[in-house]
């Protein structure tokens, strides 16, 4: 009898049990709880959902425009991308790195071609929307960006005489189709590998010592706010080895050599059609597209309805967590200061304090804007300077840039947060595996350990418990399909 | 459209008369400004864009202006515009802004520094901006 009393109270413990962990599982808010919830994530006043409605209508994301050229590009665009023989090991695609599985990621800390770079591989995703590439925005647009890993000599470690042999090789009618006549008498008499030197302009001595001084006391510096400091030749000379710069290659290689033998008008036809090949691989990369998860949905059936209660419009995928989730990003937390629209993303650069993960000096926005003011690709080139690409938001920015500026210093580009949960490791270098880590990063804000300034507005975000919880779910409410939009067509 | 411009130049109007109180602050000119690129907008959350600004002396006393220029800082979070803006005269008394981006939301504060023959008149005026 006893036994029996005994296993009885065990089934009802038990029962309990499960019921309290599917109750946690499946968020079993009440709603007076609830409406305390949303208080505290949006400030403690009074609820008025017709002002989060007139938010939520905000983020209401577009798919690209893709005219018939973009569509036509995107094809040899595609083929390219996916192509292991623009390496040279021959085994080396962008798809390497950006693998379409992993919301055209690489699922590393660190990107890997033929040997390991330092820095995250960032999404490609709606990079429409993009105005500045890589961490430090060195380039411009799409069609420049996709240049650089195909001659860096730790990505692809091709040259442009390489690829266009290819390009003469496997896909002339394509390229002439699209481009004209391809130089064929140029590209049968190469030698091989053929290309320029990289001529970085490196930041200035005074952004050096700004950089240095900073490091032994940001407060001091940040109260400073002048560049003058003084160090040591010995000191700058000692630093500016350390620089994480984007110059990787020797002079004096057999490459440089053979590119230097080209005349004039031969180098131009060469680069025209390096050119030409960064238009393909942006047209494909235009159309990689993102916008359709659970988020969207609901913001589209909350924005479009003449009731402004969220909770009418909830999901099983969007739901009161998420909610709150979104209502903390919005203003408790304060995430949409830089993560910014519909694509969570803002196109600038932010100091955000973290700590170089080596020995490097990385200076971030500061290197990157001297990199993109150089760099023959950009919008003021000879290749990619039509009038459109002149209306962009980068090429308006591009000559109003100063390098010398603090806040530039150790900054780094706003990663969108789209797909965020499918692009783990996070930060720059990968530091954390999850997106947990990431947000209990920001709940604590460690001491600041990194170049130049962090941003002060930047304090611990002090998210209770749940409150993390429901922000980790609405950015895993973000995760959406990925589409190309340009496949299939001919 | 022309509302949004007349309010957003009263708001300055306003906020300079507003500033006078501030004794870095020197009531000695009005200021008119129109966002000419791209037209039709007040100062609007992370685009490029260029401003016309006309200065309007609040003297009788002719006053001729050696040097203009123009700045925008977010004061609480000690940094300014991710651009430097340059200053073109186009008019007597009036000036081409390029490079203008707001880039953050939160309070800006757009400064307006005039030398005359009397000296330095800075005029600071606050302009917030939010994200959605």
């Amino acid at each position: 009898m006893k036994a029996q009393q005994l296993s009885r109270r065990g089934i009802a413990l038990s029962f309990a049990t499960v019921v309290g962990l599917v109750a946690v599982r499946f968020w079993i808010i009440q709603p007076a709880s609830q409406e305390m919830l949303l208080k505290e994530a949006t400030g403690n006043g009074a609820l008025d959902f017709v002002k989060m409605q007139r938010t939520a209508r905000t983020f209401q994301a577009e798919a690209p425009h893709l005219d018939d050229t973009d569509r036509k590009r995107a094809v040899l665009g595609r083929a390219l991308f996916f192509d292991t023989d623009l390496s040279k090991n021959g085994k080396i695609a962008c798809a390497s790195c950006h693998k379409p599985d992993k919301s055209f990621t690489d699922g590393r800390s660190k990107a890997v071609g033929l040997s390991e770079r330092p820095k995250n591989t960032p999404t490609l995703i709606n990079s429409f929307t993009s105005f500045w590439f890589y961490w430090d925005g060195r380039t411009d647009s799409l069609a420049s960006q996709s240049l650089n890993p195909l001659e860096d000599e730790a990505e692809h470690g091709f040259s442009r005489a390489e690829l266009a042999q290819i390009i003469f090789k496997k896909y002339q009618s394509q390229y002439e189709t699209l481009f004209g006549k391809l130089p064929v008498g140029l590209i049968t008499k190469l030698r091989l590998p053929a290309k320029p030197t990289k001529e970085v302009t490196l930041v200035s001595d005074n952004v050096i010592r700004f950089a240095i001084a900073s490091t032994v006391n940001p407060k001091l510096i940040r109260d400073l706010g002048s560049l003058s400091f003084q160090t040591t030749q010995a000191q700058l000379r000692q630093y500016r080895s350390k620089l994480s710069y984007h110059s990787d290659q020797d002079p004096q290689s057999v490459s440089s050599i053979n590119y230097n033998q080209l005349t004039e008008p031969e180098k131009k036809q060469l680069n025209q059609v390096f050119a030409n090949i960064g238009l393909s691989i942006e047209a494909f990369e235009k159309g990689i597209v993102a916008i359709e998860s659970p988020f969207d949905a609901f913001i589209q059936r909350w924005s479009r309805s003449s009731d402004p209660k969220p909770q009418a419009h909830f999901s099983k995928d969007f739901g009161f967590k998420e909610f709150l989730g979104f209502q903390l990003f919005l203003a408790k937390a304060s995430c949409q200061t830089c993560h910014t629209g519909p694509y969570f993303k803002d196109n600038q650069f932010h100091n955000i304090g973290l700590s170089s993960v080596d020995d490097s000096l990385d200076l971030g926005r500061s290197q990157g804007i001297k990199t993109v003011q150089s760099d023959p690709f950009n919008c003021q080139g000879a290749f990619f300077n039509s009038p459109t690409r002149r209306r962009s938001e980068s090429c308006k920015d591009l000559s109003f840039l100063d390098s010398e500026t603090p806040e530039a210093i150790g900054a780094f580009k706003t990663p969108t947060l789209r797909n965020i949960a499918e692009t783990a490791p996070y930060m720059r270098d990968g530091r954390f595996s999850n997106l947990r880590q990431v947000l209990e990063h920001y709940n604590r804000m460690d001491t600041h350990s990194g170049v130049g300034f962090r941003e002060e507005t930047l304090k611990p975000l002090n998210l209770s418990e749940t409150e993390l919880e429901a922000l980790k779910s609405f950015l895993e409410s973000l995760s959406s399909p990925v589409k190309e939009l340009t496949q299939g067509t001919t | 459209m022309t509302l949004k411009l007349i309010q957003f130049l009263l708001g300055l109007l306003f906020c300079a008369a507003l500033s006078r109180a501030d004794s870095l602050i020197f009531p000695s000119y009005q200021i008119a400004v129109e966002v000419i690129e791209p037209k039709g907008n007040p100062l609007i959350l992370n685009k490029h864009q260029t401003l016309l600004v006309t200065l309007k002396p609040q003297t009788s006393l002719a006053l001729e202006v050696l040097d203009f220029r123009f700045d925008a800082r977010m004061p609480q979070h000690k940094h300014g515009m991710v651009t430097k803006a340059r200053v073109q005269k186009v008019g007597s008394l009036q000036y081409r802004v390029e490079g203008v981006r707001l880039h953050m939301p939160g309070d800006w504060l757009l400064e307006f520094i005039i030398t005359d023959q009397k000296g330095q008149t800075r005029i600071e005026v606050p302009w917030v901006l939010t994200a959605s």
